[in-house]
């Protein structure tokens, strides 16, 4: 797929102009960072520790007020859009560890995630079934406590939270860490069907070689700033050469 | 025999008094974490307008409830909007600090307006003792026990079978989860806040309904509480009513062979040994699943 699918005022669009971020009030994790996520592609966010990744995904959530600059999804604003209001705007977010409630059951996990729907109780069911459909490991865990389900199961069930009620943009957060191997391959696959489906996907990765196999866009940050920014091919001969050069920053 | 009998059932009426103290305290420091320091002074400036409807307006006993209930969410959403919401982001003593304000307030305020008097609610048609096989039990303390059961009932069914109550939970488990949820966890922490002082508020009225109170004489319950709350685990609804049984059968059982001063000896002592038990403190008391 062409980077020119879609034109930059897509309605799936997620754009960050010129973000100036920090959390405490003089540091700059952020610096003028401006990063844009297409739909049907997946862009990736690369960089070395401290790079401002995920903050660049807290700024994009909500979850952390940018100083200066703006969140854009199509043409409308939501840098000031609170977080639980962003769900209903079409935008879902995996973050990085456990994010899931661990003492509700698999079941009640996904209905708080289909939460928005509460009001009509038939279609909350059906996001339930839809996930554990989707994700048929769920099927047998429906009952079980969340916390006590193993790394793999329990990222399946952030999947199943997250995509619940079919969120058009997905930001994810270091999507394989802490899981076995074997898990890993299966996570990329799953993020490669999300992108089938015409979602518009930011990854932020530590897996600099899964993410810029799976990513169609790369971006790269270096001490806060925006560093390098281009189409995947770019960057696949230049892999050892960046991550070097990380490694020496 | 009949004795030991007598005794049983004083303690678990008693105890289930102790658990409508311990129930809102419990639910406001398992759910969004909060210390409320202030809760045995809402519990006796309830117990106060509970006496002032009932001994001063008339209002029947039973009826008088609702609107103590409702003045206190009342009061808890003021609160909540004024400052509690505030205190979110803040470090835990300060939210002690500021809770410890609110205690004195409430407490300069009692002593103000109904002095230092110990007071007595007018039990009127409440005021006889049931009599079982040579086992009394006062009809007062009998409907306050019942009232709490059914509160513990309700409570309980709300927060494990609805999915506002499981959204709730999540709430207090991952806050940022539930928000990502599209649950809007400002809103839902502002009425668990004001449900919280409500059910406070409903402490007072079990304590006007079953004992004499006055205004300076609070910091009890909220010891008695918070050895309910430790020992039952935050939040949880159904070991914070067996907690609180527990604490009203050693309280009778204790009282039954030493003499009255042992007895609150004892008990301080069981908090400390609560305490000790769960080393960090109330941090390290483990947030059961309801």
């Amino acid at each position: 797929m062409s980077l020119d699918a879609a034109p930059a005022t897509d309605v799936r669009t997620l754009r960050m102009e010129a973000v100036t971020a920090g959390y405490l009030k003089h540091d700059v994790v952020l610096d003028e960072v401006s990063l844009q996520a297409r739909p049907g592609l997946i862009t990736a966010v690369l960089g070395p520790n401290g790079s401002g990744k995920s903050t660049a995904l807290r700024v994009l959530y909500g979850f952390l007020r940018p100083r200066a600059g703006r969140v854009l999804l199509g043409d409308q604003d939501i840098t000031e859009v609170p977080v639980d209001r962003r769900l209903a705007h079409g935008i879902a977010f995996m973050p990085q560890g456990r994010s899931v409630f661990p003492r509700l059951t698999v079941e009640q996990n996904l209905q708080l995630a289909a939460w928005l729907r509460r009001r009509r109780r038939g279609e909350l069911s059906a996001a339930v079934e839809g996930m554990l459909e989707r994700y048929p490991p769920l099927k047998d865990l429906r009952r079980r406590m969340a916390g006590s389900l193993s790394g793999g199961q329990a990222r399946l069930l952030e999947f199943g939270r997250t995509m619940i009620l079919d969120p058009k943009v997905l930001l994810i957060d270091e999507p394989s860490a802490g899981l076995a191997p074997n898990l890993v391959d299966q996570v990329y696959e799953e993020i490669a069907r999300l992108k089938r489906e015409g979602r518009t996907i930011l990854l932020v990765d530590q897996n600099v070689q899964a993410a810029v196999d799976l990513a169609d866009h790369v971006y790269t940050l270096a001490y806060g700033r925006n560093h390098l920014d281009g189409a995947r091919a770019e960057f696949t001969g230049q892999l050892d050469h960046l991550i070097r050069q990380w490694l020496r920053l | 025999m009949t004795q030991l009998a007598q005794n049983i059932v004083n303690g678990l009426a008693l105890g289930c008094v102790y658990a409508g103290f311990a129930l809102g305290l419990s639910l406001l420091l398992g759910i969004l974490g909060i210390v409320n320091v202030a809760h045995s002074a809402m519990l006796m400036l309830a117990a106060l307008v509970y006496w002032e409807l009932v001994n001063a307006l008339g209002v029947d006993l039973l009826i008088a409830i609702v609107p103590v209930l409702v003045l206190f969410f009342l009061l808890g959403l003021g609160l909540q909007r004024t400052f509690a919401r505030r205190m979110e982001r803040e470090a835990e003593s300060t939210v002690l600090l500021v809770f410890f304000g609110v205690m004195v307030v409430i407490e300069s305020l009692a002593v103000m307006l109904w002095t230092t008097d110990t007071r007595n609610v007018a039990l009127g048609y409440l005021d006889g003792t049931l009599r079982l096989g040579g086992i009394n039990l006062p009809a007062s303390r009998l409907v306050a026990a019942v009232l709490t059961l059914v509160l513990f009932g309700a409570t309980y069914v709300f927060l494990t079978r609805t999915l506002v109550g499981a959204a709730i939970r999540g709430l207090a488990q991952n806050r940022d989860v539930a928000a990502m949820a599209g649950i809007p966890v400002r809103r839902l922490s502002l009425l668990v806040f004001a449900g919280g002082v409500a059910l406070a508020a409903f402490g007072g009225v079990v304590l006007g309904m079953t004992l004499p109170f006055s205004p300076q004489e609070h910091v009890r319950w909220l010891a008695w509480s918070f050895l309910i709350v430790i020992v039952g685990g935050l939040g949880n609804v159904a070991s914070t009513l067996l907690a609180g049984i527990a604490l009203g059968l050693v309280e009778v059982l204790v009282g039954s062979f030493l003499s009255f001063q042992y007895t609150y000896l004892i008990i301080y002592l069981l908090l400390a040994v609560a305490l000790l038990a769960r080393r960090e403190g109330l941090r390290g008391t483990p947030a059961r699943t309801l």
